[in-house]
């Protein structure tokens, strides 16, 4: 089980706002995750939940971030610029 | 259509060459020691260099080998070739606890070196059988504990032995240690190379062993050169096993802190991206540990430190492999008196201090920041337990034993309970704190780290399952306490079940006498 600690900040303006709890990585942390885009990830913040990976924009690869939605923060029960630890 | 290959995992590649010198070379520093200690207390070089060295460098072999087999399977299961072997050593705290806890004991206790040896190996044979069960429930004591609980006890003993140890060692001998330190830093910190792509490390161990020479610090020793094939040792370890009951209770918590050690660094090797089985992992231990006691072996062996460090070095699994063999020939061959006497200690100490600053440094970012708190207390119980050792090793250098037990043996132990530490306590050293730290300091310090995780996540229920675990484990002696059994700390036992009735009831009664945000910075 392969473990990637994120900062998570806040979503893409165009972001859909329902569907499965997303969170947005980089490739680096894909990499480390050892899983492929679209898998099921443990996140733990203060609470658990099960994510879905998914890409990051261009722009922000290599920026040590991720980005989710409210959904996931409040299922975390953390907020914007906090970390989430993905297993 | 046409596939890309998958990259091909090299048996041996350029950047093993600084994880060789990190495993053979920092190993070695750990046999001088254990040469030194034995030699002190009169035991024979046939013994020594015969049965003792011979069985911990067959421990050292099956351990290199096997971690570069781990290695291997995990690149067949994940393709990936930029994978490092988990890097093997003897255990340097549990290697002091056996040495001055148990062969110091009974060589004072009046036993002859062989009879001290025949015991001190059933302690290794045991010792591995308890490290073999770390790997039955290392898995689910993963998934229970917060990571920064594990990755801050490395970083704490990374501090507290490796850093501490490489940075005294260099400022002993300034004159040696600082060029050579000072090369080692820009290579490996600036990620400079020389032409060629010579890595610097490596021009500084080679600088470093003529440096040395030509300075008159080291000379060429061959007094210890000859073949010796290692003995099984069989009868030696039945005939320990009788006199081994007394030191179970120095066994079994030592054993308990090597397969947690074992578990912490194959965390901190899967946080650098390689996810090796922890279970695997520990029974490998376990294992070596037991055959290399069956040939006469007297220390335990870990996953060591420093995969992290290792990794960014870009060694793979050829320095392990290679090590073990190296290990091997060198036992056979009594190779390691002259090695002693070549190489600087500083040299080791130099790879040392770099290990335990990337796992420091890797404590800090690979866990989220609000666990800092967690962090900086995981420390605290180490620089404990550095204390008490140095302190009991200062007085056992002048053969001043703290406790005479039941068995007529003398034992390195101070509870604060005795003229010596009433005096350090009398003269303003906060000694009984310090002992309370240092026992089961480990374990002291995963407790805690837990505990502030659980309180800055919200989570004052787990919080208050710690501290009763922490209860528990204070009860039956696992920490605060020189020796186990029931009831051995009664006071932290006490203390540790009102503050877990704290945690609890508040946490029950949070929203009726509390306010809380969901974010809180406290720094």
């Amino acid at each position: 089980m392969d473990v990637k600690c994120v900062r998570v900040l806040r979503p893409y303006d165009e972001a859909p706002q329902s569907g499965p709890l997303t969170i947005h990585i980089d490739e680096d942390a894909r990499h480390a995750l050892n899983r492929g885009w679209g898998a099921a990830v443990q996140a733990l913040g203060r609470r658990e939940a099960t994510l879905i990976i998914a890409p990051l924009q261009a722009m922000d690869q290599q920026g040590y971030i991720a980005r989710a939605g409210q959904a996931v923060i409040d299922a975390l029960f953390i907020e914007y610029g906090e970390e989430v630890i993905l297993q | 259509m046409s596939q890309s290959a998958a990259p091909k995992l090299p048996l041996f590649q350029s950047g093993d060459v600084g994880g060789l010198v990190y495993f053979f070379v920092g190993n070695i520093i750990n046999y001088v020691i254990v040469i030194y200690a034995l030699q002190h207390i009169g035991w024979p070089n046939e013994l020594i260099f015969g049965r003792v060295i011979p069985g911990m460098s067959i421990g050292l072999m099956l351990g290199g080998f096997y971690y570069a087999y781990m290695g291997w399977k995990l690149y067949k299961k994940t393709g990936r070739a930029d994978l490092t072997a988990l890097p093997s050593g003897l255990s340097t705290p549990a290697m002091f606890v056996y040495l001055y806890g148990i062969i110091y004991p009974l060589h004072y206790s009046g036993l002859e070196p062989v009879k001290c040896w025949q015991v001190a190996t059933a302690a290794c044979f045991l010792g591995g059988l308890i490290e073999m069960t770390g790997g039955l429930i290392g898995p689910a004591l993963r998934k229970m504990l917060p990571r920064v609980a594990m990755l801050g006890t490395v970083a704490g003993v990374a501090l507290v032995w490796m850093a501490t140890a490489g940075l005294f060692e260099i400022y002993h001998d300034p004159i040696l240690g600082m060029p050579i330190l000072i090369v080692c830093l820009i290579g490996l910190i600036g990620g400079y190379t020389f032409k060629g792509n010579l890595p610097m490390l490596l021009v500084a161990v080679i600088f470093g062993v003529i440096y040395a020479l030509a300075l008159g610090r080291t000379t060429a020793d061959t007094a210890t050169l000859a073949v010796t094939v290692p003995v099984f040792s069989l009868g030696a370890v039945f005939e320990g096993l009788r006199g081994v009951g007394p030191y179970l209770v120095i066994i079994i918590p030592i054993m308990i802190y090597s397969f947690i050690e074992t578990m912490d660094n194959v965390e901190s090797a899967i946080a650098a991206g390689d996810e090796y089985p922890l279970g695997e992992a520990q029974v490998a231990d376990g294992l070596c540990t037991s055959i290399s006691a069956l040939f006469g072996g007297i220390m335990p062996n870990v996953v060591w430190l420093g995969h992290a460090g290792l990794k960014k070095s870009k060694a793979g699994i050829g320095y392990s492999w290679v090590g073990g063999l190296l290990f091997a020939l060198c036992g056979l061959f009594g190779i390691f008196g002259l090695l002693n006497s070549l190489m600087p200690p500083v040299i080791a100490c130099i790879t040392f201090l770099w290990c335990a600053m990337l796992m420091i440094v890797q404590a800090y970012t690979d866990t989220p920041r609000r666990h800092g708190a967690a962090l900086a207390v995981a420390l605290v119980p180490h620089l404990a337990d550095l204390l008490y050792t140095t302190v009991i090793s200062t007085l056992g250098a002048f053969e001043h034993f703290i406790e005479h037990t039941e068995e007529g043996a003398f034992a390195l132990m101070m509870d604060a309970s005795d003229t010596a530490s009433q005096a350090l306590v009398n003269y303003g050293v906060m000694w009984k704190g310090v002992a309370a730290l240092k026992y089961g300091s480990i374990l002291v310090s995963i407790m805690w780290a837990s505990t502030v995780v659980f309180i800055v996540d919200r989570r004052l229920d787990k919080a208050a399952v710690a501290l009763f675990a922490a209860a528990g484990l204070s009860f039956f002696g696992f920490i605060h306490a020189p020796h186990m059994g029931l009831n051995a700390a009664q006071a932290y036992t006490v203390g540790y079940l009102e503050i877990g009735a704290v945690c609890l009831a508040l946490h029950m009664l949070r929203d009726k006498v509390m306010t809380y945000t969901r974010r809180y910075d406290y720094v």
